[in-house]
């Protein structure tokens, strides 16, 4: 009976539906109904900011509303919630769909890595480089790294229309539509002539997260030292040896790795050691 | 077990303010004389980055009370062990003064998932709910090792199947359970604000009298916190919503003085979540608490209940909102 109760209500307040055989209580499930719409908007504005940006708060709100219709909330933390919100943005009837589910995807991959566990960094280790051989060797990765695809260069996107607006040769939604238009015009809606994704690494150096554009080889570098899905880790060595046939130089991106802060150290896995 | 002897020396309750984001760097920059501060515990769950950095520097400045808001301990549905597992870790950190959640269900199944809704939602208070929540409480005590307190609600509706008042209900839940009550003051005013609104078939009630007789029905010893707030009625039906966004009203205070007297010195926070005051607002509707504790406990004969609850506070609090 409890269940039941429980049940009925939360489906009436995510449907926005009134109560079935409960009409003395319409009015009060409205204020749980415009609470959720409130507190869902205002979590998923924080995690998809450069989308709500883009969007504007009325247009941001009415697919959130829509959003709460489809997708039931599983999380209880609304810092989590939204990992199929950039998928849901793409079937929205908005201008630039495509373009903001990519855009949507890239605020969510930074947010959680903005979330993330914190890495101590000891760049001392990073001697062990010259005194012990490679197959030993590991990198550890700064915090809430990630790898992200995209047929857009979303990066290209997000820079232009911040530079525009700092400018101020944008000014309002209307241009910055316009100017993710242009964009989504160019790169067709992800069907574009370059069949390679552009690749992006995003990582948290200090309390905010980064993205930056890769190579495909910086791209693969860091996805054979980050893939879970091995046994073990690879070592430095063994990634250098699956990257062999590639243009990739340890050489030349390890010191800009370091600058940027993307690597926090280097480890001996005692196993191999 | 919930920290005992949390009096002040002068044998006056604990006053403390909710802290939100934007008093963050006030709170740390000019500390203020406060006995402790309540953090909302989700916002603090995230494994590392800004927020966990915040809470290691607001535990060297203030004492916590951690309040969660997303048990949902009135739930058929058993919230996730990774959920209490995490407010474990949070408290294992922050070591907090006091640990609470809500009488609420928010946890339910629909479709064969767990849906979690985001929000505090009423039960009814009959046997049924009494022993979801009891087992509930149970076994987020276990897993925490401590015991809990639980909030009453502000309710905007009022579900079918209720066999005892609400009071009864959580007096029966803390009986079975050992957790400790926490009050909301200003919730009470809420309820008996909307409770003709919501249903018109209800009689017209007095606020202040319906509260009082609702804190005369709770024994004592059960009691372990008292909130305080404000609430906005809305436009189109004066319905009171528990939004936070106000000062402490004249009604609230006055229950306040009650409560104190009925209970005595009962740990008491003042929260404010919407269209935020400035910091040192916020303190200072903390210090009239404090003042009305020294009216209650003290023996300073120049403090007097009207002159505490009006002053005014002198700057407007929409100014501060995105300062």
């Amino acid at each position: 009976m409890l269940s039941q109760q429980q049940s009925v209500l939360l489906k009436a307040i995510f449907s926005g539906e009134n109560l079935p055989n409960m009409p003395s209580e319409n009015k009060g499930l409205e204020i749980y109904q415009r609470s959720l719409i409130a507190n869902a908007a205002r979590a998923l504005s924080i995690t998809f900011a450069t989308v709500h940006s883009y969007l504007g708060k009325k247009t941001f709100d009415a697919i959130v509303e829509a959003y709460l219709k489809t997708e039931l909330k599983q999380e209880y933390d609304w810092g989590e919630f939204g990992y199929t919100f950039p998928q849901f943005i793409q079937t929205q009837s908005v201008n630039n769909s495509y373009l903001l589910s990519q855009i949507a995807k890239l605020d969510f991959t930074c947010h959680q890595s903005e979330r993330s566990q914190n890495v101590e960094v000891d760049l001392s280790t990073l001697n062990l480089l010259s005194e012990r051989d490679a197959y030993e060797l590991y990198i550890t990765f700064c915090a809430g790294i990630t790898l992200m695809q995209s047929s857009i260069p979303l990066d290209e996107v997000n820079n232009t229309i911040t530079q525009l607006t700092q400018e101020q040769k944008i000014n309002g939604l209307d241009d910055v539509t316009q100017q993710l238009t242009e964009f989504s015009t160019r790169y067709k809606n992800g069907s574009t002539q370059n069949s390679t994704p552009y690749c992006f690494v995003i990582w948290r150096p200090d309390f905010q997260a980064q993205y930056t554009r890769i190579t495909t080889e910086e791209y693969q570098w860091i996805h054979i030292l980050l893939d879970k899905s091995r046994k073990q880790k690879a070592s430095i060595g063994q990634a250098l040896d699956e990257m062999q046939d590639t243009e990739f130089s340890l050489i030349e991106w390890l010191p800009k790795a370091i600058k940027e802060q993307l690597i926090n150290g280097i480890y001996i896995n005692s196993l191999t050691s | 077990m919930i920290s005992e002897n949390l009096t002040t020396l002068n044998k006056l309750p604990l006053i403390g303010v909710g802290l939100r984001y934007e008093h963050y760097d006030d709170a740390l920059n000019a500390p203020a004389n406060i006995d402790f501060i309540e953090i909302h515990a989700e916002n603090f769950f995230a494994k590392g980055g800004a927020s966990y950095q915040l809470l290691n520097d607001i535990k060297q400045h203030y004492a916590i009370s951690l309040h969660a808001t997303s048990l949902g301990l009135g739930s058929t549905v058993q919230s996730p062990l990774k959920q209490i597992e995490q407010l474990n870790t949070l408290i294992k950190r922050c070591k907090p003064i006091l640990v609470s959640d809500h009488a609420c269900f928010s946890w339910a199944d629909i479709n064969n998932h767990n849906v979690h809704g985001g929000d505090l939602l009423p039960v009814p208070f009959n046997d049924e709910s009494l022993n979801v929540m009891a087992a509930n409480v149970l076994r987020v005590q276990r897993i925490l090792g401590r015991t809990i307190l639980v909030e009453n609600l502000s309710a905007y509706m009022e579900l079918p199947g209720s066999t005892y008042t609400e009071s009864e209900f959580l007096t029966k839940l803390c009986e079975l359970t050992e957790c400790k009550l926490l009050i909301d003051l200003n919730n009470l005013v809420v309820n008996a604000t909307n409770y003709t609104l919501l249903n018109e078939s209800h009689e017209k009630i007095n606020v202040v009298e319906y509260a009082k007789q609702w804190l005369a029905d709770i024994p004592t010893h059960i009691v372990g916190e008292f909130h305080l707030a404000g609430c906005t009625p809305v436009s189109d039906n004066n319905l009171m919503i528990d939004d936070h966004s106000k000062p402490v009203s004249i009604d609230t205070w006055s229950i306040y003085h009650f409560a104190l007297t009925r209970f005595g010195a009962i740990p008491t926070l003042v929260e404010w979540d919407e269209n935020l005051p400035s910091w040192e607002i916020l303190i200072a509707e903390a210090n009239k608490a404090k003042d009305i504790a020294k009216l209650v406990f003290g023996d300073d004969e120049t403090l007097d209940f009207d002159n505490i609850v009006n002053q005014e506070n002198d700057i407007e609090c929409e100014s501060f909102q995105h300062a």
